[in-house]
Order: C-alpha cells, then structure tokens, then sequence
C-alpha cells in the first residue's frame, strides 16, 4: 500500500484501473533496485530516486522505490557520538561569525580528540539521511514489480465506497478476515453461483470512503483462491467534482500479482482430518470437499466444513468441536436460518440436543471421532433418493441396445444415471437378462447354450474360453443351466455340468 | 428495543422506527450512527418506549479531581459549556484553555478521551493531567491510544488519526469527548470520530474556529456549537503580552536572485500560455492538477517550488539572521523557518539546539529544558512547534518564512506572546521582489 500521492490511474468512463506494469517490463523496477547498495547513505538513496524521474514516471519510480525501502535496513555510522557533539556545542552558546564558529569546532577537536573534520561530519550522522544501507532483502525485478501492482491495486481501493467479489475458495479466511475489519457483507445468489458485496457498518448512512483501506486488506485474501473476481466503486475527482468510477480485477490477470502460495491443507481439527481419510476410502464414489461454498443464513454466512457430492447429490457436512456457549448459541441461530439441509456432527461434551437446531439439521452425535456408520447410513439414504428420481426419470424404452453383450456403466454414463438405476431398469426387459455387471440379449444367451450342448471338452478352461469370446464371464452358467463342478481346487480339475434344461 | 454499539452505529432490535435510524437490510436492524446515541435516548424516553441500553461500554472511572483555578473568563466558558455539556469553545493561544477542559473533565467526572493534533500535544497534555491530578487515595495513570503506544485508562489522549482509524472500536468507551484545536475536525476523514462515538458529551477547544473552507458549518452537529468566545484583542495586555511586528526585505544574492528568475519564468509562460489566474491558493493546485496529466504543467510546478526554495532558503536571510542574533544575544529568541534543511542548516552554522518532528523525544525534552532555565537562549525549529506545544517563554521571534495561512499566522504568534520583562517583537525576514512578498501581505491584510 502507497500513500495516495503515488497513485497513478487511467480513467475511461465508468472505468478506472491502475496502470499496472507488466511483469517483463523490468526496466524501471531494475534501475530502482541497482540504487539500493550496501554501505550508500540514505540521503543519497533519495537523490538517486529523484534525479531516476521524469514526468511520466516520476509516482512510477517512488513507488518502487519505497517498496525497496521496506527491503532495506539503515544503521547509523559516526565517529563521535552526535548528539554528545551537539549539546557540547549547544551549550558553548550561538556563535555569530564565521571566527567564533571556527575556534569552537578547535576546542571541540580537542575535547572529543578528533579532527574538525570529525567534528563536523558527525555533528547529524544520527540523522535518518546520513544512515547508511546495512542489509537488504533481494528480490528479482519481475516481482517487485508484481509488489508494486499489488500495492497500486490496494491503494485505489483506498478510495473505494464498496467492494464486490465472488471467489472460488478460501473463504474462511476471508470471511474471517471481513469480521476482523470490523466490515459487513451482503450475499447474492444465483443457483450455485453468489457474490459478496462487503461495505462499513456507516455505509449505511452516506457513501463513505472510511473503508478503504480495510477494503484493500482484503484482497490479498480474495487473491489466495484458484479463481477470483472483484469489483470496486471507486470515489474519484473529475473536473472538480466527485465521480463514481468502477474498477474491475480477476485472476486472469494472476501473473501481474505476487503468487500466493496456497496453504497446505490444514484441518481444524484431528476430527475433521480423520473424517475426510475415513470417508474417502470408504465412498471413492463420491467426492469429499473441504469449504465448498458459502451458505445464506439470515443475513450471514455460515461455511459449512464439507460438502460429499456425486452426481449433482450434494451433502454439506459441519463439524462443531468444542467452543464456548456464544458460539455455539451463534452456530444455532445460523443452522436455523439456513435453507439448506446439513448433516451436523456435534462433540457430545457441548451438551446440546438435538431438538436445539431445529428441522433444517441431522445431527450425529459424536465422542473422539465421528462415527461413519449414521454417515453413510444418511449418504444411503441420499443414494436411494436418487435412484428414485433417476428411475422416474429413465425408462426401459429410452435405452438403446445395439451390441450383444453391453457393459452397464456405459450405459450409466450414456443417459447420465448410476449403474445402480441402470441395472434396476434393465433388469424388469425381456430381451435380455443382467449378469454381473452386463446385459446379455436373449439371443446370444441361446447361442452359448447351444454351443456348450454341443462342447465335448467339458473343462471349465475350455468353457471359459467360449465365454471369452463374448466378453462374459463365468456367472453366466448359472442362468443358463450349468454348474460348476469343483473336484480339487484347481481350475484344470473342475468341469462344467448341466442341471437342469436353463432358459425358458 | 435493544440498543447495541456496532463498530461506529448503533444497531436497534425492535419495532420502531425512531429518528435518526435507518434499516439496514445487511443486519436485519435498524442502525443510528453513533453520535446520534444522545438524541435517541432522549427521543426513547419521552416517548416511554421499553428499551435496554447497551451501548456504552465504559472504562471504569476513578474520581476525577484537578487541582485547577480558573481565571474569571475561563470559568466563565466552564459554566457556558456545563449548561450542555456540549459546545465548542474559543479561546485564543495562550489564555488556557486546557485548563478548562480540565475542570470539565472533573464536573463531568467520567471516562474521557482526549483528541490532539500532535504527538507532541499528546505528551504535554499528559503531561498537564497528570501534574494538576489530585486525589487522596490514587495516582493517575493517563491512557495514550496512538501509533506508539496502544493503552486504553479512564482518560486516554489520542490523535485524530489514530482516532481516525480506531473510531469504531474506541466509540462507546469514554462518556466525555475533548477535542483540542477541534477547527481539525470538520475534515472529510475526522468527521467520522466525531460520527461514529456514541460520547453524549463533548467539548471542542480552539483558537480559530473560522476554517478558509467554510466547514466549520458542522461542528454544532459533531460537538455542539460555539458556547464561549474571547478574541485575542480582548485579552492582550491583561493575560497575553504586548508585541511588535517587524518587517524585513532582504535582496537575494545576484545568483540566487537569477536563478530565481529563471525558475518563475516556466512557472509564469505556463501560467499565462494556459489563461491561469493566480488569486488563492486553490489556483495552484489547480495547476498542480494539471501536472498529472501536462508535461509542461509537471515542469511548471517543479520550477515554482524550485523557485520559492530559492526564495526561502536565501543565503541573503542567514546573513540577516546572523545579524539579528547579534543584535539580541541577550534575548531568548525563538526562529522559525518551513523547512527542515534550514533548520539543520541553521543548527550547524549558530549551533543553536533545533527541534523538527524527525527529532528524538528525549533530545526534545532536554533541548526545552535547558531553554527553560536559560542555558540556551535561542531554538530554531520547523512547523513542529505551531500548535500549543508548551514552548518556554521567549520575547524574541523570527519567521524566516512562512505558508501564509491565517490559523498558522495566530498560533505562532501565540507562541511568542508569553509574559515576560521585554516587550516581544516578532520579525518576519522576508525576500524582496519574489512571491514571498504577496504571502505575507495576504496573511496581515486578514490579520
């Protein structure tokens, strides 16, 4: 962040944006750097800067430099200790000629046993200019260059009445953050998409820009998810008089900005660590997310743990571990406001009921862990739903089948179903029969059967192979009438039998 | 209805719709700004609406004593004000003003913050408080809430920019709002500590309640308006020193003096290419403006201020510096000068003590403790200085130069105007023929 004096904007009506600087464009950002050195006062530093600029770069340069600055630490070098200089020769009384002063310094010499020369220099060494360059942060041109973009995006904001963004994640940090700024937010939504429109508790009242600079700590934050977008108005002096001009951002300008590095992945808790390793091995179908979305609740916002999700079925999942009452009492309120379903994991030590969060909840009781069986008994439930809907939705006529033998997860992923439908619509067709994970047709069941009849070799090896031939397996004997003849455990051994006539 | 304080508003929870609040679809409430908590109350309860007040969140308070007398025309605005307890008061520099909000403090006898210009004020007044406590039992301890130092007590000083940045945690903590020099806080950012404090008392304290922007229109809506005024004529020769202004036109030297020409050449072609009028300040900001986006209006203004750094900065000025030094070796004299590299400038050359805002709190201190007792005689030292700093007595000041506004003007007269064997003059070194000249006629003619 700038002071507002470095600011430098392009306006075209509505919009205004900073002018950014490529991150290739290291010119300027090299020059700037080559200043800094190791041992240069500082008051040198600033002439340096001063004679760098132009009138088209003049904000450009300081801008750049003072980031390098915040790089930069000064320390005080001197021979006499100056402020011991001064008030010795403060105290001698002013001198008003040219001889008065030089006989002064003389005495001084002598009392401090340095030269005039010593005397002279170190009368301000402990001033900020004559501090010299102990050390400096080095950092590449191309990324102080990204610094200064970002610096130069928060400083606009500085003016900024009201900032709109939506985020594809770490929400709560940001919503986390809006709270800690002392900033309120409003939610809209439409379908799965939302944004968040954050402005003062004063805003209320007249368009104000106290928020600025709280606006603009907030993007870095909104910056951290894979994919973002912001929108600001922006209180700016046209021709004498205040506009609202709107200033526009997205990640597709994520290369002119620091990188953020994402967060590993940290838990809240063991609980909810523990959790997401049980679930997902247990479920590979479905998908486990961590901070999916925001929720609407009332007029905040409650970020549910997880979400599970398959097939557009989804299932928001929060844990509450142990806190204190009020938060608890808020997290109620919240849950009550939703109107969203959500299956809630309570620590049994918080002392809650069931009934205290209301028709909106499911709640599991928990002790150390959650227990997935009630978990997957709710995901269950979901799933028969499904395949209800799934069913109403598909019927027998719709499916095609042209091949002899089909695979049923083909024909799930054709019509968009679970194989779980696809096998139970299948199952009531009478030109075919499901085995295994296949329809087989009628008509090369009879073909198989007729070919075994007919078999003198009889060992399930070579029964395996006709089978083979036509992508099916072993189950199938059974519905045609065979039987599986087990003398030893090896497969050369067992021989394949009829036991009854097989198809009607 | 409940009453809560919320980061600078208050939120009300209830059925009614009471003046001054509106809804606010964010909370699901009704939200006031802070300042009008007084009203609301008010308005509650002569309308004998229920309600549950939890909106102030006091700082507990001792008793609040000070060991104080007041002149007859300062208890005089004691009383104008206690008739409220809001309102501004104007007195002019040096008449004591803190003094009074002192005695308010105490009749107010509450949690108090504080709000001054400087870090300097914040010391001094710290100072004063807790000098003039006086209580049987306890000591004081005074709160500072600014960008050193984060401590919140029953009376706590602040800065109007960290009050700025804090007023929406600081607002329902102190019963009692002080506003030094309070001409600060008609500005578009303070407005809002003024707004977002739910304080029902307040008292404002300056010596020029006029602002050249006109907005001293809201303070009576921010603290109340104007309940007490003396001017500084009414009191000078009873309270406040006589003094003498003297001019002095110095010549550049013949080099300075052209490249002085040279620089206001580019300032003046660009001034009349453009049809440019120079009659107030705003003109040149106007072409300050300009240099944003003109090449030749960026140039202009660097010539300019080239320019009058020339002027201000003349080498002719140290000659006659070093002639009224001088002239008054036996005086305690006290110059003042815009720019800090004179002041340096000027420290080196004399070796006299210098004080600028980049100056080390303790060196400060010492530096105005040895002018106290005399083993120095004179300090040079920047704009730091020019509000209500508590500046030993000098009889002797010398502007070498100045930014021609009428409230810097007043104060740094102030500061000089102390009570003492000699009668004071004020020198204004000034260089001839330059742009200087006009500054210094504006500021007298509104004197």
């Amino acid at each position: 962040m700038f002071s507002r004096a470095l600011l430098v904007t392009r306006k075209r009506r509505p919009y205004i944006t900073p002018v950014y600087i490529h991150p290739e464009e290291t010119g300027l950002a090299e020059k700037v750097i080559t200043i800094y050195e190791k041992g240069k006062p500082k008051g040198d530093i600033d002439e340096e800067t001063l004679s760098l600029e132009t009138h088209s770069t003049f904000r450009v340069v300081r801008g750049l430099s003072e980031l390098m600055r915040r790089r930069t630490h000064f320390e005080e070098s001197y021979t006499v200790n100056p402020q011991k200089v001064r008030t010795y020769l403060y105290e001698k009384g002013f001198v008003t000629s040219e001889e008065e002063r030089t006989s002064l310094l003389l005495k001084a010499s002598k009392e401090f046993d340095v030269p005039v020369e010593g005397i002279e220099t170190s009368f301000w060494a402990d001033r900020e200019d004559y501090q010299i360059v102990a050390s400096i942060d080095d950092i590449p041109a191309s990324d102080l260059v990204r610094y200064y973009n970002l610096s130069l995006t928060q400083t606009l904001l500085f003016d900024a009445l009201s900032l709109e963004f939506t985020t594809s994640g770490n929400y709560q940090e940001i919503f986390r953050m809006i709270k800690f700024l002392g900033l309120m937010y409003e939610i809209q939504s439409e379908g799965d998409n939302f944004s968040v429109r954050v402005t003062g508790p004063a805003s209320l009242f007249k368009k104000t820009k106290k928020y600025g600079t709280s606006l603009a700590k907030l993007v870095p934050k909104i910056m951290k998810a894979p994919s973002w977008k912001i929108k600001a108005q922006i209180e700016t002096e046209v021709a004498g008089e205040p506009r609202i001009y709107i200033f526009e951002l997205s990640d597709s300008k994520k290369g002119f900005f620091p990188e953020v590095l994402e967060d590993t992945e940290q838990f809240d808790s063991a609980v909810e660590e523990h959790f997401v390793k049980r679930f997902s091995s247990l479920r590979k179908d479905w998908e486990i997310k961590r901070e999916p979305t925001i929720l609407k609740a009332g007029p905040s916002v409650m970020i549910p743990d997880f979400s599970l999700e398959r097939r557009g079925k989804r299932c928001y999942v929060e844990i509450v571990g142990f806190w204190t009452p009020e938060y608890i009492e808020k997290k109620i309120k919240k849950i009550q406001n939703l109107n969203q379903k959500i299956l809630l994991c309570v620590n049994k030590e918080l002392q809650c009921t069931r009934r205290d969060f209301k028709e909106n909840a499911d709640v599991i009781l928990y002790d150390k862990e959650v227990p997935m069986k009630p978990v997957l008994e709710r995901i269950r439930k979901i799933e028969l739903e499904q395949l209800q809907e799934e069913k109403g939705k598909l019927s027998l006529t719709d499916i095609e089948l042209t091949e002899d033998v089909t695979l049923l997860r083909n024909i799930a992923q054709v019509h968009n179903v679970g194989v779980e439908t696809a096998k139970e619509i299948l199952q009531t067709s009478d030109t075919g029969i499901v085995v295994g994970d296949t329809f087989v047709k009628n008509s090369v069941l009879e073909e198989i059967q007729k070919r075994l009849e007919n078999l003198e070799d009889m060992r399930l090896s070579s029964v395996k192979n006709v089978l083979d031939e036509y992508g099916l397996n072993e189950d199938v004997l059974g519905k045609l009438g065979f039987e599986i003849e087990w003398k030893t455990l090896d497969l050369e051994n067992a021989v394949v039998k009829k036991v009854q006539s097989g198809l009607e | 209805m409940l009453l809560q304080f919320y980061k600078g508003t208050i939120q009300l929870q209830g059925q009614y719709h009471i003046p001054n609040t509106s809804w606010d679809e964010r909370s699901h409430t009704y939200r006031a700004q802070a300042l009008y908590y007084r009203e609301i109350i008010t308005y509650l309860k002569k309308s004998d609406i229920d309600y549950i007040d939890d909106v102030l969140h006091l700082i507990p308070c001792p008793e609040l004593h000070f060991s104080v007398e007041l002149r007859d025309y300062q208890k005089e605005a004691l009383q104008m004000w206690l008739k409220d307890k809001r309102g501004v008061i104007v007195l002019p520099t040096g008449s004591g003003k803190t003094l009074v909000a002192l005695k308010a403090i105490e009749a107010a006898n509450c949690s108090t913050l504080i709000v001054v210009p400087t870090l300097d004020l914040v010391d001094q007044w710290k100072e004063n408080l807790k000098k003039l406590y006086v209580s049987p039992e306890t000591d004081i301890e005074i709160g500072e809430y600014t960008g050193r130092k984060k401590q919140l007590q029953a009376i706590t000083i602040t800065t109007y920019d960290s009050a700025y940045i804090n007023a929406e945690n600081l607002g329902n903590k102190f019963k009692f709002l002080v506003f030094d020099e309070v001409h600060h806080l008609p500005s578009e950012g303070y407005r809002h500590i003024a707004e977002m404090c739910a304080s029902p008392y307040r008292m404002g304290l300056t010596a020029t309640y006029e602002r050249e922007d006109g907005l001293q229109f809201m303070l009576p809506r921010l603290v109340g308006g104007k309940v007490y005024e003396v001017q500084t004529t009414e009191l000078t020769g009873e309270h406040l020193s006589e003094y003498e202004i003297k001019k002095i036109k110095v010549e550049m030297l013949p080099d300075e003096k052209e490249k002085y020409a040279e620089n206001m050449k580019i300032f003046k072609n660009y001034i009349r290419a453009n049809h440019i009028r120079m009659r107030k300040p705003e003109d040149f900001q106007k072409v300050v403006y300009r240099s944003g986006y003109d090449p030749r209006a960026w140039r202009a203004v660097k010539a300019r201020n080239e320019a009058r750094k020339i002027a201000y900065n003349s080498q002719s000025k140290i000659e006659e510096l070093q002639k009224l030094l001088q002239l008054h070796r036996n005086d305690r004299i006290i110059i003042f000068t815009r720019y800090n590299d004179l002041v340096y400038y000027i420290s080196k050359r004399f070796f006299i003590p210098c004080i600028t805002h980049k100056t080390d709190k303790n060196e400060r201190t010492e530096i105005l403790k040895k002018f106290k007792t005399g083993m120095y005689t004179a300090i040079v030292s920047s704009q730091v200085l020019d509000e209500g700093i508590d500046v030993p007595e000098a009889n002797i000041g010398i502007i070498l130069s100045g930014t021609g506004s009428l409230r810097e003007y007043t104060q740094r007269l102030g500061r000089i105007l102390r009570p003492t064997e000699k009668k004071a003059v004020l020198y204004e070194v000034i260089s001839g023929g330059t742009a200087e000249i006009r500054t210094s006629a504006r500021r007298s003619r509104k004197e």
